[in-house]
């Protein structure tokens, strides 16, 4: 590098920008990658995913590859989708739009405005861990810490709510399902590994209900498909809640692979998506 | 000021009011916690910013949320009727495959 040499300051917001960009084109390189081996693998053995995996490719041909996903009510970039191609670990973005999918299926549902779902589902435990650490401080009234979880409590005692769902990041590494349940005094917990519930969850919620309900909340297991590789706790966790809450059968215990829900999440917040954006034909 | 000034001063002081600065806490996952004072017509983008940079931390990698919602690029304080040592939390992205 010539030390003598002079660049504009805009040069540095360009930098910025192109190297936005050049990530983005990375992770979609790998997106189109993984679904092409995909198509090839299901047309060599007549599998039965070649419908959904060329639904998804067709869709990858007009999805723009940057800006935000539109028809939802967080930002997240488009990038963010093509983890649902790949064996990528989902962030709590991805469990945030799923949250909004759910959210939508429950309003069509008969349970629908009996379901309290968080908007930042995967911060609600940690508020209730950081409640149950300043234990002394939740119910004093001029503090507005836990003013929110306090709120969903309060829904849940007067039954405007019956059912709490929620997806929780434990051990920053592994997402479950947890529905509490105010009229059976149960917290419903779905672990993909199929273990039994994290202590300071357990410990936590169990604070946290006792603080609205006075009783003692049971914990029970959440039918949920069994996780076989080190990626996919996030989509069948998901998928394992959307399934409890709408009194579905979880369909992954039916074989339905775990890469085929990714692609179908992915289908769904396309489709949302374009209900926002015209497309050009 | 006579009584009768402040009653004629009346919407200049409401004007003041929507400017003037409240107390906000930032409270990480962890409960650590920053103060910062801002108008309340500021942008909260600035706050996230300076919270940022006083963490040490890319501004895109954090979320920030006030009363269990995400807030967004364009919300004042006055928009979301914040109110004086309201808190904001912050979450950093989580991430989740196996353990």
């Amino acid at each position: 590098m010539d030390r003598r040499e002079r660049y504009p300051l805009w040069i540095v917001k360009y930098w910025l920008q192109a190297e936005k960009i050049r990530t983005a084109q990375d992770d979609w390189k790998k997106a189109v990658e993984a679904i092409q081996q995909r198509r090839t693998i299901e047309s060599l053995v007549d599998g039965k995913s070649l419908p959904l995996v060329e639904q998804a490719y067709d869709a990858l041909k007009y999805l723009h590859w940057s800006g935000d996903i539109k028809g939802f009510s967080i930002n997240v970039e488009m990038r963010y989708l093509t983890h649902l191609f790949t064996t990528h670990w989902l962030s709590s973005e991805h469990i945030d739009l799923f949250t909004e999918l759910l959210r939508e299926s429950l309003i069509h549902s008969k349970q629908g405005s009996s379901v309290e779902l968080p908007g930042e589902t995967a911060m609600f435990v940690p508020k209730i861990i950081q409640a149950y650490d300043k234990q002394d401080t939740y119910h004093d009234l001029s503090n507005k810490d836990f003013r929110w979880i306090q709120r969903i409590g309060q829904n849940l005692v007067s039954g405007k709510k019956v059912r709490l769902g929620m997806l929780a990041n434990v051990r920053e590494s592994h997402w479950v399902a947890l529905v509490v349940d105010a009229e059976m005094h149960t917290i419903f917990h779905g672990d993909p590994l199929h273990d039994t519930i994290d202590d300071q969850l357990k410990l936590a919620l169990q604070w946290w209900t006792y603080q609205h309900f006075g009783t003692e909340f049971i914990v029970r297991d959440m039918p949920v498909a069994r996780q076989l590789d080190s990626h996919s706790c996030g989509i069948l966790a998901w998928r394992a809640l959307e399934a409890f809450l709408l009194d579905e059968v979880c369909c992954l215990d039916e074989g339905e692979k775990a890469e085929d829900a990714r692609l179908k999440a992915f289908l769904r917040v396309v489709e949302r998506h374009d209900r926002q954006v015209s497309i050009p034909l | 000021m006579s009584e009768e000034d402040q009653h004629s001063t009346q919407p200049e002081i409401k004007d003041e009011d929507a400017n003037a600065p409240i107390n906000v806490k930032v409270v990480s996952s962890t409960g650590d916690e920053v103060f910062f004072k801002i108008k309340r017509s500021t942008k909260l983008s600035k706050l996230q910013g300076a919270y940022a940079a006083k963490v040490g931390k890319d501004v895109g990698s954090i979320r920030f949320l006030y009363d269990g919602s995400r807030i967004s690029e364009t919300d004042t304080p006055a928009s979301l009727d914040m109110e004086d040592n309201d808190t904001i939390d912050v979450m950093v992205e989580q991430v989740g495959g196996c353990h």
